[in-house]
């Protein structure tokens, strides 16, 4: 089992992995796997044991990127290159180098979490650049942040105009600690 | 009639799901055929049960798979929405078997690629937290993956289908609340997280 982040891809008004065999692309790749939306942004984590073939085929995209497949590796000297990889998709990362796979992907699915969680409140997607800072977002983007993240259970306060927005979901993300994830068919 | 509500789909051919007290269609349309129910127009369908007896946010739907054809889905439905096509759906069909997925105000996300399934299984959904377990005969085994969403914290049980055909249908449909939990429970969950308020106060 290995996980990718790649590309939604939307047809008619469904959603599927891009390259994958789903229910509206019946030529995708035809394998078995399991994704985690990053709520109505175009992005996922998927997991799927793929074959050596099938593996280099899907790589030969430019727009998939593929974790190690030792989840409880340290990040080590990869940390740059996966922390870039992410931070393309719209995906902040604070891990350090010391820490595991494991951690990059809870961490992950923190932010899908939330991500979902802002997606059933108000059909929209969160932002898909993270860089800017709390006083570059619009009055009603920062009122609905606040309401779901009320509703998420995390009270967000000594906000200023220079937070930046990536320093906000790693909060919210943070609040998944101790609870279970499944991703990929098994518990992070 | 307090919960779980059964439902056995007894009626003559054609009769519309939404005269048998109770029931609500939020998308599409559903009939009966045969003593059991099909999905009954073009396009997606959803329905939910809001009689008597409130559904907690932890809640199952399954049904008795009575017939399956190509081209036609039918299943069952957790947390739908009042109206809106919001819910975590399983639904069936007889060539690609098992569908995982959500609706959320009309978008249709997949969890995972399909699973096997057959007329005589009983498929069941689970909504507990933010886990969604799809189960067949009982057991996790066979069945499509469960997942960790956040995107629907609650609704009503029900069903759901896709296509107008009369040769995939349910029957003996049951909706409740779990009386256990097989993850975190949203209360539980909530716990969690506001135990750790102070400190995700502070880190901002």
């Amino acid at each position: 089992m290995r996980f990718y982040i790649l590309p939604i891809e939307s047809i008619e008004n469904g959603r599927g992995p891009k390259y994958f065999r789903w229910s509206k692309n019946p030529h995708g790749l035809p394998a078995e796997w399991q994704m985690m939306d990053y709520g109505l942004n175009p992005v996922a984590l998927l997991a799927s044991a793929l074959s050596p073939e099938q593996h280099s085929s899907l790589m030969s995209h430019g727009d998939v990127f593929a974790l190690p497949s030792d989840i409880n590796q340290p990040l080590g000297k990869d940390l740059r290159r996966i922390s870039s990889a992410l931070e393309s998709f719209g995906i902040p990362v604070w891990c350090h180098a010391n820490d595991s796979i494991r951690t990059l992907v809870r961490m992950t699915c923190g932010v899908f979490q939330f991500a979902q969680h802002y997606h059933g409140l108000f059909v929209e997607p969160l932002l898909q650049d993270v860089r800017p800072t709390w006083g570059a977002m619009t009055g009603l983007a920062r009122q609905k942040w606040l309401w779901a993240a009320e509703r998420w259970g995390v009270g967000i306060i000594r906000l200023s105009g220079a937070t930046p927005v990536r320093d906000i979901l790693r909060t919210l993300s943070t609040a998944w600690c101790g609870s279970r994830i499944l991703a990929g068919g098994f518990a992070l | 009639m307090a919960l779980p509500k059964t439902e056995t789909f007894t009626a003559a051919n054609g009769t519309d799901l939404t005269t048998i007290t109770g029931w609500v269609v939020n998308n599409g349309g559903f009939s009966i055929n045969t003593n059991s129910l099909r999905s009954d127009t073009g396009g997606d369908h959803v329905a939910h049960w809001e009689g008597d007896g409130a559904f907690n946010n932890n809640q199952y739907a399954q049904a008795l798979c009575v017939a399956l054809v190509n081209g036609a889905y039918i299943g069952v439905a957790v947390r739908v929405h009042a109206s809106a096509d919001t819910y975590y759906g399983i639904t069936w069909n007889l060539s690609t078997g098992a569908f995982f997925f959500k609706y959320v105000a009309g978008v249709y996300t997949e969890f995972g690629s399909s699973a096997s399934f057959a007329v005589t299984d009983t498929g069941r959904l689970e909504a507990s937290g933010t886990t969604i377990t799809p189960k067949k005969n009982g057991s996790t085994t066979g069945a499509p993956t469960a997942v960790t969403d956040s995107a629907i914290s609650s609704g009503y049980a029900g069903v759901g289908g896709a296509g107008d055909n009369v040769g995939s249908r349910i029957d003996d449909w049951e909706g409740g609340n779990l009386g256990g939990t097989t993850g975190d429970s949203f209360a539980a969950w909530i716990g969690k997280v506001n135990a750790q308020r102070a400190n995700l106060l502070l880190r901002l």
